[in-house]
């Protein structure tokens, strides 16, 4: 009501004051959003100074002298659309338009209101805007490029990479300890006693609004950093109602050529299992999963619904809901050449032919409110619940050691393995702006995460008499391992609190010119761990019988216990678990100041203040001990911004960190893993980070940038993972060098093609990205000696980091039609390619392993049918190129295999 | 300068004394600890010596080591029985490089470390471990050295004439924990052992790993005797450049006598340099034992004279037709068997998988072996077990 008396007004004033004039006026809606109207949108007409702003409902007039005009339509985070109009003396032209993702002017910008950054274009504006040197990912781009998980997100990035197999990631040449993952900005657990971040894998898509990466310091972080930050903005909501829900069906050409898909027996489909090892496994056989397989339908289906709606509470209130829940699983096979322990004759000892069959799935489920308490404080609540199952069965037949076990052939090994990951974050956010020139905010997070690897199997049966026939198999009895069950827990709590308070000062015009930043953060861990091996000791005093690898539980079980053929061991002798307990508390104060020192030079300088106290207790049948370490970081970073000109940008940034040993890696625990022993190294310290970058940045349009970044990285006394001199080839950690240098640069360009601005839009878009590096660090035997109780034979004096590829390529094209308001379709190709790098570092003469070069191609389509129904279709890993790993030096392949295409069919209704 | 260095070592040596947990220090001698016979476990530290008690039975309750500048002495008929793991903490005795270990048994009244299980078996406890300075070949530089079963305790260097100390007339059983997945205790390991070290009259017996296993080093083993292993009777590796004499080998499961150069690089320096002498290998009665001599990794060079082998092997020596270093030792005479004597063998037994151009590497003969042939040598008499 009081809008059309407005608008009346608005018209009277029109009739009475302008009587040469005409008038423009309508509705701006948002395409993307069921055409809600849009307020606060610019409509200009171009050339004159006429403009208006739209309205709460989206309605806009503007009145002008007759004539011909351009008028312009554009809003932050939306295309900007610009359509010719005639005004006729005294009348009202009416025009309408709705306005979607990617394109808007941005000198216009006046104001904003809420800026959605899923959108390309609005996370391209902030990168401009910011003063450091910012990358992100948003959902609207993870949607387009068909990525389902955080880790795959990532690697659409400039420079990022993820390592086969491991899932690691490794940015700009460097791997988990030189990177850390965040929530909203706070911490996030571990999920793998080994490393410092939680597999970004678990990640779903569906719960993130924005992936920021950080690859340059800047205080408001924690300094244990050397690569990136990456901080997963989780998704909120505002606006009307919303309620979408999802089916999806997919598989793997491989997987699905497999007529006999087996898995181990136990865990369930829903990937929440609860197995435990026996009350009384050492007096009988008491052990109730089967070894035997079961089988499985290698189908891959996804469900999801996600929801939202936004009220208004008071005058300047609104509390806004989201609510997002899926589960997904998904089968695949792979099948390949599996080489190990390759000397300097090149020939590998262990040289197998294995299969394998895998199942995943993640149970995600995340909730959130978010309280506009009025313009100047807001609160949000964040809950988010994944569960994460990755299960594997393989089967390796062959030699398993050319001078030892099954030498000749006939050798067999099966390993089934479930590892699940159940993670509860809990984040409390809040933002005040106290005054005109102070804000305030703060977040709390408690995080609860467990770790399980329950009933791990492991059987290696070897050939009865080599020298007759390698099929006739019993259970080998070289070591009482070969033949066990394993039982994991990892439990790691977490709290971490962050507040800052910004002051801005020397106002200028509407302007401040400084902005001050005085900052906390807290962040406390604790950690246990708690591992149980279970030994099937093989009597050889007396005949073994015959055993079908295909009947395990043939052999292994409570009349064969009873006979006396093998008997049920642990590592210690008794139940006690090997365990280690850590705590980690890092105390952290941090100063800023951000100055515009001319319109175009912005400086940012700030010091951060660390202090770090790690504390481990671990217990084996090696060892038990302790070990405290603390230590006060002093880091100072600054960020230099230079604006060319309006589309241009020159940014600097500089800063000292500081790489932290792991808990484990510096207690002497030996940590068991399937083949090998890993065992800390309480002499190992922390390395010191040098970073440096310069990036050059020109944003053509909103949805356009061009940019070219070089960056400088040394790393003093850094660690590495390495296989120390020793009489059983043990893994340890050792600060492995002097240093290590890094320089590279990085390109990357989004452009529009083609874009048709009529009624339908169409439109062809390309991104790509390059990256390439120079990378060396030294490797010095001796240093090891003088620092450590250890010895290392490095094979060589100086090489490359593990995980670095000279050069990586990322490239997307996209297509977009539009048939009507609600009809459309998008497809887009991606193609990601990393060069040759480092898997491990070679010692004793041995070459480094060496992940060969590889590209990948997806095809994804999505197309909009009606108001209501989305169809998607995906084909990923289109040229399933053959994975392959060798063994530098000796050039002798380690590792061969293809991993399938995987297809995958979507639907998805919006009510 | 001698002044200042005196006083830091005396520095020293107190900064070590005060950290001593396990040792209670007698009131005569400060440097003389006595051993607790019912909780035989921790360190021995520089400068401490100590002496057990052969009236009594030292229980082993932990493990138990010597370090550099210590010296621990058994006399005749010591018995350690090492406890049953409960506690989850492997029990076995090490000695550090630079540590010594005086073991003075008799051929009447032998030192004899032993499970102290009611029933014991193969694998109950650790084993004897030795770790000394003398040369081994997996290090990266020539006197390099590298890390022994216990990853805080160091073997190898460039003192060939390194003394750890005197073992003579033990007894060592049940051994062969296993403790990870890619470990186990041998019975006696000898890891970078030097010439000046006395090895006589020692017999694993027992054993859930290897008997005895030399991890280079230059140690003579002289009156060995290994019965009863779950895996390789004698093996040596990693360079062993020493003389073995009198070696009595009986039920192996895998091979008698398995040596070798390096895992990684069969021609990796210095070369192992065994010299074998008057050797009994008997098949005995465990499961697939396959062959009684495995040329391994390279092998090495080796000087074997009068060796009999008793008993149903598939070969007498094995060794990989792949392994081209250890093929190569052969054809260029570094490895020889004369004279070698194959006894009671089985149908289809292969003396030698050798197939190369040295037809006179091995000598067939009539032999002795370390005594008696298949039978026990009278040098056994009286001291050792089960024979």
């Amino acid at each position: 009501m009081k809008l059309k008396l407005f608008i009346l007004t608005l018209f009277i004033s029109t009739l009475a004051f302008s009587q040469t004039k005409g008038t423009i006026s309508g509705v701006l809606t948002d395409k993307d959003s069921n055409n809600e109207t849009l307020p606060f949108a610019n409509v200009l007409l171009k050339g004159t100074q006429i403009n208006g702003i739209t309205d709460i409902d989206g309605k806009y007039s503007l009145s002008a002298p007759a004539g011909s005009y351009v008028i312009q339509y554009s809003f932050i985070g939306y295309e900007s659309v610009e359509i010719p109009v005639t005004v006729i003396d005294s009348e009202t032209v009416t025009l309408s338009k709705a306005l979607g993702a990617a394109g808007y002017k941005l000198s216009d910008v006046v104001i904003t209101t809420h800026v959605n950054k899923q959108k390309e274009t609005a996370l391209l504006l902030e990168q401009k805007k910011a003063v450091e040197i910012k990358q992100s990912i948003g959902a609207q781009e993870l949607s387009r490029k068909g990525v389902s998980d955080v880790a795959t997100a990532v690697t659409k990035t400039s420079g990022i990479t993820k390592q086969e197999g491991t899932g690691n990631i490794f940015v700009r040449g460097l791997g988990d300890r030189y990177n850390s993952t965040t929530m909203n900005g706070l911490p996030l657990p571990s999920d793998d006693p080994s490393k410092k971040n939680i597999k970004l894998g678990i990640f779903n898509t569906d719960i993130v609004e924005s992936i920021g990466i950080d690859k340059t310091y800047n205080f408001r972080n924690f300094g244990d950093f050397g690569g990136a930050n990456i901080d997963i903005v989780s998704k909120t909501h505002t606006g009307s109602e919303m309620l979408e829900i999802g089916f999806e069906l997919g598989m793997n050409t491989l997987a699905n050529s497999q007529k006999d898909f087996r898995l181990q027996d136990g865990p369930s489909k829903t990937g929440f299992s609860n197995t435990s090892y026996p009350k009384n496994p050492f007096s009988s056989y008491n052990f109730d999963t089967n070894w035997n397989t079961a089988a499985a339908t290698p189908i891959n289906t996804s469900i999801f619904i996600r929801g939202g709606s936004e009220f208004n509470v008071g005058e300047n209130g609104k509390l806004g809901f989201f609510g997002t829940a899926s589960f997904d699983n998904e089968y695949n096979y792979t099948t390949g050449v599996s080489n190990g322990s390759i000397g300097l004759n090149g020939i590998p000892r262990r040289n197998l032919n294995f299969e394998s069959f895998s199942y995943n799935t993640n149970t995600t489920v995340m909730g959130n409110v978010n309280y506009k308490i009025n313009t100047n404080n807001s609160i949000k609540f964040n809950s988010l619940f994944v569960n994460t199952s990755s299960q594997d069965h393989q089967e390796f037949e062959g030699i398993i050691d050319s001078f030892d076990i099954a030498s000749d052939g006939g050798g067999y090994i099966r390993r089934s393995n479930l590892d699940q990951t159940t993670v509860f974050i809990n984040q409390l956010l809040g933002n005040h702006s106290l005054n005109e020139r102070t804000n305030f905010n703060w977040g709390v997070s408690f995080n609860s995460l467990k770790n399980s690897i329950p009933d791990r199997m492991q059987n290696t049966l070897i050939p009865q008499n080599e020298q007759s026939d390698p099929d006739v198999k019993q259970v080998s009895d070289n070591n009482d391992s070969e033949n066990h069950r394993f039982y994991q827990n990892l439990k790691d709590n977490q709290l971490a609190a962050n507040l800052a308070l910004d002051y801005k000062f020397n106002k200028e015009d509407e302007d401040y010119r400084g902005k001050f930043t005085l900052g906390y953060s807290g962040y406390t861990k604790k950690v246990g761990f708690q591992a149980r091996q279970f030994n099937f000791d093989i009597n050889n005093a007396v005949a073994q019988p015959v055993v079908d690898k295909n009947n395990i539980d043939g052999y292994f079980n409570q009349t064969n216990f009873s006979n006396n053929l093998f008997s049920i061991k642990t590592f210690n002798g008794g139940l006690a678990p090997q365990t280690y307990d850590g705590d980690q508390n890092i105390q952290a104060a941090f100063v800023g100041v951000e100055y515009k020192f001319t319109p175009k030079l912005t400086v940012v300088f700030g010091t951060r203040g660390e202090y770090i106290i790690q504390n481990i207790d671990w217990f084996t049948n090696i060892s038990k001990g302790t070990n405290k370490f603390d230590k006060f970081e002093f880091l100072p970073s600054t960020s230099i911004k230079y604006e060319l000109n309006e589309d241009q940008n020159l940014k600097f940034a500089a800063s000292k960190s500081y790489t932290l040993p792991q808990f484990k890696e510096r207690a002497p625990f030996q940590f068991e893993d399937v083949t090998e022993v890993i065992i800390g190294n309480p002499k190992l310290y922390s390395s010191t980070n040098y970073n440096a970058d310069v990036k050059w940045e020109y944003f053509p349009k909103s949805s356009e940038i061009i940019s070219l970044t070089a960056f400088g990285k040394l790393i003093q006394n850094p660690i590495n993972e390495i296989t120390i001199t020793s009489a059983t080839n043990d893994i340890s950690y050792v600060n492995s060098g002097d240093k290590a240098v890094v320089l590279g640069a990085e390109f990357e360009i989004r452009k529009n093609i083609f874009e048709k601005d009529t009624e339908n839009k169409e439109s062809l878009s390309t991104g790509f990205n390059a990256s390439y590096m120079y990378n060396n660090q030294d490797f010095n035997g001796q240093k090891v000696e003088n620092e450590t109780d250890l010895t290392v034979f490095f094979s060589k004096t100086e090489g490359k980091l593990t995980g670095a590829s000279d050069l990586l390529l990322n490239a997307d094209l996209s297509y977009f039609k539009e048939f009507s308001q609600d009809k459309n379709v998008l497809a887009t190709i991606t193609y990601g390619y990393f060069s040759d790098r480092i898997y491990a570092l070679g010692t004793s003469g041995r070459g480094d392993l060496i992940d060969k070069a590889n590209g990948s191609l997806d095809f994804i389509l999505k197309s909009k049918l009606t108001k209501n129904i989305g169809l998607g279709l995906s084909v990923k890993n289109i040229l399933d190129p053959t994975i392959e790993r060798i063994q530098d030096n000796q050039n002798v392949l380690v590792k061969s295999y293809k991993n399938g295409i995987n297809f995958k069919v979507a639907a998805t209704y919006t009510f | 300068m001698k002044k200042v260095f005196l006083s830091m070592l005396t520095l020293a040596t107190l900064t070590i004394t005060s950290c001593t947990s396990n040792d209670v220090a007698t009131e005569t001698d400060p440097n003389v600890v006595s051993l607790d016979p019912t909780n035989f476990k921790g360190t021995l530290e520089a400068g401490k010596e100590a002496t057990l008690d052969a009236s009594k039975v030292y229980y082993l309750t932990g493990a138990f080591i010597v370090k550099s500048g210590a010296k621990l002495t058994i006399p005749a008929g010591t018995v350690i029985k090492a406890t049953e793991n409960t506690d989850s903490t492997v029990r076995y005795i090490a000695v550090s490089q630079g540590g010594q270990i005086f073991i003075n048994g008799t051929a009447t009244n032998p030192v004899v470390m032993t499970s102290a299980k009611a029933t014991p078996s193969k694998s109950d406890w650790g084993g004897l471990v030795i770790c000394g300075k003398a040369p081994i070949n997996t290090s990266a530089t020539a006197g390099g050295t590298a890390s022994a079963e216990v990853s805080d305790l160091t073997y190898g260097g460039s003192d060939t004439a390194d003394n750890s100390g005197v073992i003579r007339y033990l007894r060592i059983e049940y051994t062969g924990y296993a403790y990870t997945s890619t470990k186990e205790f041998n019975g006696l390991s000898l890891f970078g052992v030097g010439s000046g070290t006395t090895l006589e009259y020692v017999h694993a017996n027992h054993n859930g790993d290897d008997g005895i296993e030399f991890f280079g080093g230059t140690v003579n083993g002289k009156y060995l005797v290994s019965t009863d292993s779950d895996d390789d009777s004698i093996d040596f590796a990693d360079g062993w450049a020493g003389t073995g004499e009198f070696w009595y080998i009986k039920n192996t499961a895998k091979a008698g006598i398995e040596g070798s150069n390096n895992g990684t690089n069969g021609y990796a320096t210095p070369m192992t340099n065994a010299t074998l002498k008057n050797i009994s290998i008997v098949k005995g009665t465990l499961a697939n034992s396959e062959d009684a001599i495995y040329l391994k990794e390279g092998a090495g060079k080796w000087t074997a004279s009068n060796v009999y082998i008793d008993g149903a092997f598939t070969k007498g020596l094995k060794i990989k037709s792949d392994d081209a270093a250890a093929n190569e030792n052969i054809t260029n005479g570094n490895i020889k068997f004369n004279p070698i004597q194959f006894a009671n063998t089985a149908t289809g037994f292969l003396p030698s998988e050798y197939t190369g151009t040295n037809t006179t590497y091995l000598t067939v003969g009539t032999n002795t072996g370390a005594g008696a042939g298949a039978a026990a040598p009278s040098w056994t008499t009286g001291w050792t077990a089960g024979l």
